[in-house]
């Protein structure tokens, strides 16, 4: 076995073992464990999908909780209202998310920076007002309990549930391995030259509106399949599940994770999730969480500005001794303010 | 070269995963299988696990809640989690609650904070049912939250009882184990308000505003059920957002027809914020207003807004000191003192928690078997008659086709002066003729 063969095994190991943990998760966790984690799973894509477009193209959206909300209520309204299976609510979430995205993206072509957070926001402000408006349909503020659930294939013999997580461990490995290839793509390449310098981009021959509108399509199905991984680990959706707060709140986990990176949305849906679970544990007064929470988050930001990720990769690297930078590295802004 | 080394060993794990697919089983794996032995032939039982009696030991019960225990709605659900707890150190401090099994038992209360979002709700019930290993639920805040418990309650066979909601649809027979709830309908209340109208003034002229969402929707559909029959009309309504922020421009618009009775479907400060615009604008209508604000918060109208607004009620107000040597509310205020945290909140917020925990012990101690679905069975078949906060002729009676608990108001009229409302007539007692109804406007 060659050098870098051995190289590649030993990258690939975390990984591998992760997953293994992952796959095997139902065996040894119980439904709480097990729960947590399928929401975990939907946070991730989440974040990714917000981190595709503002950490790699730095077009900041302060809108994905619409784009999530989109592929949730899509996904509801669809198994409950009509019948279908999620299975094939699935494309119609993703779609119907994308395109809104797409036309979302059109005004990104003029504006930039914190305008275009501003324009976002619009979009988050709207859409819980949009089921109140439909409540005959959707149930308004009391919300709508989708009573069919994602059930396991009868020849595999598992409970529903961990037929459930594996989907969505399956979706959300999924959407990674997406973003990873895109990333590393000249598609990649053009979104981060977009974000870095964006005159020089449209020099070098980047066509920079394609590639804008595309991204914040892309992006927002992304987001629609996690919306749908949101309905179908919890069966539930109403207005208050996507405020204005759930898209800070992504915003969030892509800082403290480590924007631009790869890596970084999967700390960030952790830190998201997990940290409001455990301070109560601790003994921390639930009215106090927040100031806690946001004391950490205020830590974070000083000392490890390139997030979770990034002090991670730090900390490797002062470990292994290595100092040459692999595969992709990107400064970390994380609003365009240019 | 490196790709495909990396590729082998992800097929290594996929299959060694798989390999442990074959072999082992949890919880979460296996999942709810195996009927619940109860024998009695109830369709609600017929797919239920077979966990009866998890929460019980032979001198503890463990119940749990979900409430705001953070964020916008903190003071309600913190004042709730208080009320409940004065209630169970009463209940604890006199050796706990017997049940059918002639054993008293100690009540452990399990409180998580869901910040008023209902899939925190959801997850938090989850948690209860499979980590804290609750015997049941009670005082679960908000319609969605509730609701969106709901699946998860049956599917679990776990009795979440007397919410704080007043949403009709808890009341819907087809869940069992979400109900009933500790609050009026809000389609019961605004029917009742109907039928007084209907009985003072027959040929009134009605203008409304009301909350655009499934509360005021409920509000509305009781109203118009109430008036059903007679000459009153509703010459015009207005709706507005809960996140408005004003309802001027629909009070303008409303004080235009010059009907002579207005009715606010509102809730809190918004409700205030109407009945100061109306006070302004020299309407001078009868005012009917949803019972969603409590007598403290009217006390903060502008001087000589909404006096006289007619409001049904259902209890006393533990905040009046004129009532403190009722029995119900003695007991209460005895115990809120002894408490912690209980000198620091208004009496009044901590009565929803200490009725809830009231009731949840009396399901206990007349179900007639000590599991789940016997508790569950004594809170479709209830009649309270212990010392309490309502007001004298409300009945609080369940049966196996009526799963709402409170059907009786009082109407009530606001004295600014003496700070107090003032009952205007006897009990309207609707129990058992109060079906199931879905909101459909």
């Amino acid at each position: 076995m060659n050098t870098t063969t051995q190289r590649s095994i030993i990258r690939a190991l975390p990984w591998t073992v992760g997953l293994v943990l992952l796959v095997g998760a139902p065996f040894v966790l119980g439904l709480t464990g097990i729960r947590g984690l399928m929401q975990v799973f939907v946070l991730a894509v989440a974040v990714m999908s917000l981190n595709l477009l503002t950490g790699f193209n730095g077009q900041p959206s302060i809108g994905h909780s619409a784009f999530i909300g989109l592929g949730a209520y899509a996904t509801a309204l669809a198994v409950q209202n009509y019948g279908w299976s999620y299975w094939s609510a699935l494309p119609i979430a993703v779609l119907i998310a994308g395109v809104v995205g797409a036309v979302a993206g059109v005004p990104a072509l003029r504006i930039r920076g914190m305008n275009l957070a501003l324009v976002t926001m619009a979009l988050a402000l709207v859409f819980p007002q949009v089921p109140v408006r439909l409540t005959e349909w959707t149930g308004g503020t009391a919300g709508l309990t989708v009573d069919e659930r994602l059930r396991a294939p009868a020849a595999l013999g598992v409970a529903d549930v961990a037929w459930q997580y594996w989907v969505l461990l399956g979706i959300a490995a999924l959407a990674f391995l997406l973003i990873r290839n895109v990333v590393h793509s000249s598609m990649g390449r053009a979104m981060i030259a977009i974000r870095d310098q964006h005159v020089a981009a449209h020099t070098v021959g980047i066509n920079v509106r394609a590639v804008k509108v595309t991204v914040f399509a892309g992006s927002a199905a992304i987001a629609g399949v996690a919306g749908w991984m949101f309905t179908v680990t919890n069966q539930f959706v109403s207005p208050g599940d996507f405020t204005v707060l759930v898209s800070i709140n992504l915003l969030l986990g892509m800082a403290v994770g480590g924007s631009g990176t790869l890596v970084g949305p999967l700390m960030g849906a952790l830190f998201l999730y997990y940290v409001p679970e455990v301070l109560p544990k601790l003994g921390v007064n639930p009215q106090l969480t927040p100031a806690v929470y946001g004391v950490l988050l205020i830590l974070l930001a000083f000392f490890l500005p390139g997030g979770l990720s990034g002090g991670l990769r730090s900390l490797v690297r002062r470990l292994s001794g290595i100092t040459a930078k692999k595969g992709v590295t990107t400064p970390q802004p994380t609003l365009d303010t240019t | 070269m490196t790709s495909i080394s990396r590729m082998r060993l992800f097929a290594a794990a996929a299959l060694l995963s798989l390999g442990v697919t074959a072999c082992g089983g949890s919880a979460a794996l296996t999942g709810a299988s195996g009927a619940q032995s109860s024998g009695s032939g109830d369709p609600a039982l017929a797919e239920c696990p077979d966990n009866g009696t998890v929460g019980l030991t032979d001198t503890t019960i463990k119940l749990g809640v979900s409430q705001p225990l953070s964020g916008p709605l903190v003071a309600v659900g913190g004042g709730f989690v208080v009320g409940m707890n004065a209630y169970f150190n009463y209940v604890n401090g006199n050796g706990g609650v017997k049940g059918p099994d002639g054993k008293q038992r100690k009540i452990e209360l399990v409180a998580k904070d869901d910040q008023y979002v209902a899939t925190k709700t959801k997850a938090n019930v989850s948690a209860l049912i499979n980590e804290d290993k609750v015997f049941a639920l009670l005082g679960l805040f908000g319609t969605s939250g509730n609701l969106a418990a709901r699946p998860l309650l049956a599917q679990e066979c776990v009795p979440s009882l007397f919410a704080t909601s007043g949403a009709p649809e808890l009341g819907n027979p087809d869940y069992p184990w979400g109900g009933p709830a500790g609050s009026i309908s809000y389609l019961l209340e605004a029917r009742a308000s109907g039928e007084y109208l209907k009985s003072v003034n027959p040929n009134a002229k009605v203008a409304i505003l009301y909350q655009d969402d499934d509360l005021g929707r409920a509000y509305l559909q009781g109203f118009k059920k109430g008036i059903e029959g007679s000459n009153i009309s509703i010459v015009k309504t207005e709706s507005f957002e809960s996140t408005d922020p004003d309802v001027g421009n629909q009070i303008t618009s409303l004080a235009a027809t010059g009907a002579d009775t207005f009715y606010d479907i509102a809730i809190g400060l918004q409700a205030l914020q109407a009945l100061n615009h109306v006070h302004a604008s020299g309407w001078k209508p009868q005012i009917i207003q949803a019972a969603q604000v409590g007598l403290s918060l009217l006390k903060k109208l502008e001087p000589g807004a909404g006096d006289g607004l007619i409001m049904a009620g259902t209890s006393y107000d533990a905040d009046d000191p004129d009532n403190a040597d009722l029995p119900g509310i003695k007991l209460f205020l005895d115990w809120l003192k002894k408490t912690p945290g209980g000198e620091k909140i208004l009496p009044s917020t901590a009565t929803a928690g200490w009725t809830a925990a009231m009731f949840m012990t009396w399901a206990i101690e007349n179900a007639e078997t000590m599991d789940r679905a016997g508790v569950m069975r004594a809170a479709h078949n209830m009649d309270f008659t212990g010392p309490n906060f309502y007001l004298p002729g409300i009945k609080l009676v369940t049966g196996p086709d009526d799963h709402y608990l409170i059907e009786g108001v009082v109407q009530q009229k606001l004295d600014r002066k003496a700070g107090k409302l003032i009952p205007l007539g006897e009990v309207q007692d609707f129990n058992g003729a109060n079906p199931y109804e879905k909101i459909t406007g």
